[in-house]
């Protein structure tokens, strides 16, 4: 009997390593994708909107800026800290953090590290700087990448801007 | 158990040295022959062999079939088509038969595969005035054009008055490209016998065939 062990574990692995086994649980997120043209196109300043998942906070003079993890950053005045006003949004797609430095806000897009500027009366945001691809594409939140099959599902020049929940 | 396990070894050697004595000239021009091992990957491959000239010198075309419509244990797409062609030069040592011959061959090789089978998509969408792609599971189907080239060394045994048996061994180069991705990629290429398989490979087998 004793010696019957070492064989059954011996034909067990013959037999994992013919037949194969998935050794990974499927990932619960799927990768969300831009084009490179539109997401440098997408950064834009809107309406703004509620907090839904927030990320990093930076506080700055009067302004609060708040993250929305991987959508862009709240821009709160903060001018009257008893009545925090949400005054705006910028859209960045894949951004997770944020920085200022100068009046000039810094933030990842995606991949991109881009530079931001608002005018006066924050009604307008430009991107006065952007260099390209410093960050690698964002992993899902179970910690995977892209697969083979997903990299070559999309177009050569797409980039990861999110992960979604299935 | 021993005993049997060097006469199987041996056999093509015995036969051989049978063959010094029974030497048999044949004037052969033309054959036709099947590779059976082209059934493992679902496929039929019939080889006609042409005489060249009077060195024993003989032009090879093998046209392929391929065709699944059923995951097997192989592979696990959904169908398949596929057509081939190879051509070969062929040299045999001995300018006249003999019931042993040996010989080499080489010569270029073409695949072209139809295969569907489940896989990613991208679909485009619209949301908050972005322009976002999304990944989709759909049926798709991927062509694969699969050039390359063989060099074998073989040994042709007459086993009755036109009928024959060849072994062969050798190898070659495989360089694959699908409508999908752009050059290499891994799902159909990732060992040998895959469809999209870019690389050198060993070749080998068995063909029956007649000559007349």
């Amino acid at each position: 009997m004793k010696k019957l062990l070492p064989y059954s574990f011996l034909l067990l692995i013959i037999f994992a390593a013919v037949v194969g086994f998935d050794v990974l649980p499927p990932s619960g997120y799927e990768p969300v994708f831009m084009l490179r043209s539109e997401m440098e196109k997408n950064v834009q300043l809107d309406e703004p909107r509620s907090v839904k998942n927030p990320g990093k906070i930076y506080l700055k003079d009067h302004l609060i800026f708040i993250n929305e993890k991987y959508k862009g950053i709240h821009v709160i005045d903060n001018s009257n800290p008893e009545n925090p006003e949400n005054v705006a949004f910028v859209k960045i797609d894949g951004c997770i953090d944020i920085a200022v430095k100068n009046n000039v806000l810094y933030a990842d897009n995606a991949v991109d590290l881009i530079a931001l500027k608002f005018d006066e009366n924050l009604t307008a945001v430009n991107v006065v700087k952007r260099v390209k691809n410093v960050f690698p594409e964002p992993v899902s939140p179970d910690g995977r990448g892209l697969s083979w099959q997903e990299k070559q599902a999309v177009p050569d020049d797409a980039i990861v801007v999110r992960w979604e929940h299935r | 158990m021993k005993n049997i396990l060097v006469l199987f070894l041996f056999f093509p050697l015995l036969i051989s040295a049978q063959n010094i004595t029974e030497e048999k000239t044949k004037q052969l021009t033309f054959g036709v022959g099947v590779v059976p091992q082209y059934a493992i990957l679902n496929g039929m491959r019939i080889d006609f062999d042409y005489k060249l000239n009077d060195k024993n010198q003989w032009l090879v075309v093998a046209p392929q079939v391929y065709l699944s419509s059923d995951p097997n244990f192989t592979w696990d797409y959904n169908s398949m088509t596929g057509f081939g062609i190879e051509l070969q030069h062929k040299v045999f040592l001995n300018k006249e038969f003999k019931t042993v011959n040996p010989y080499f061959a080489y010569g270029p090789t073409f695949n072209y595969f139809s295969v569907q089978d489940d896989g990613l998509t991208a679909r485009s969408y619209n949301e908050d005035g972005g322009n976002y792609i999304g990944l989709v599971e759909d049926e798709m189907t991927t062509r694969i054009f699969k050039f390359g080239g063989n060099i074998i060394l073989g040994l042709h045994y007459f086993l009755f008055d036109n009928l024959y048996m060849d072994a062969y061994v050798g190898t070659g180069i495989r360089f694959s490209y699908d409508n999908q991705t752009s050059g290499l990629h891994g799902y159909y290429n990732d060992w040998w016998a895959d469809l999209g398989y870019s690389g050198t490979l060993m070749v080998g087998g068995i063909r029956f065939g007649v000559m007349f």
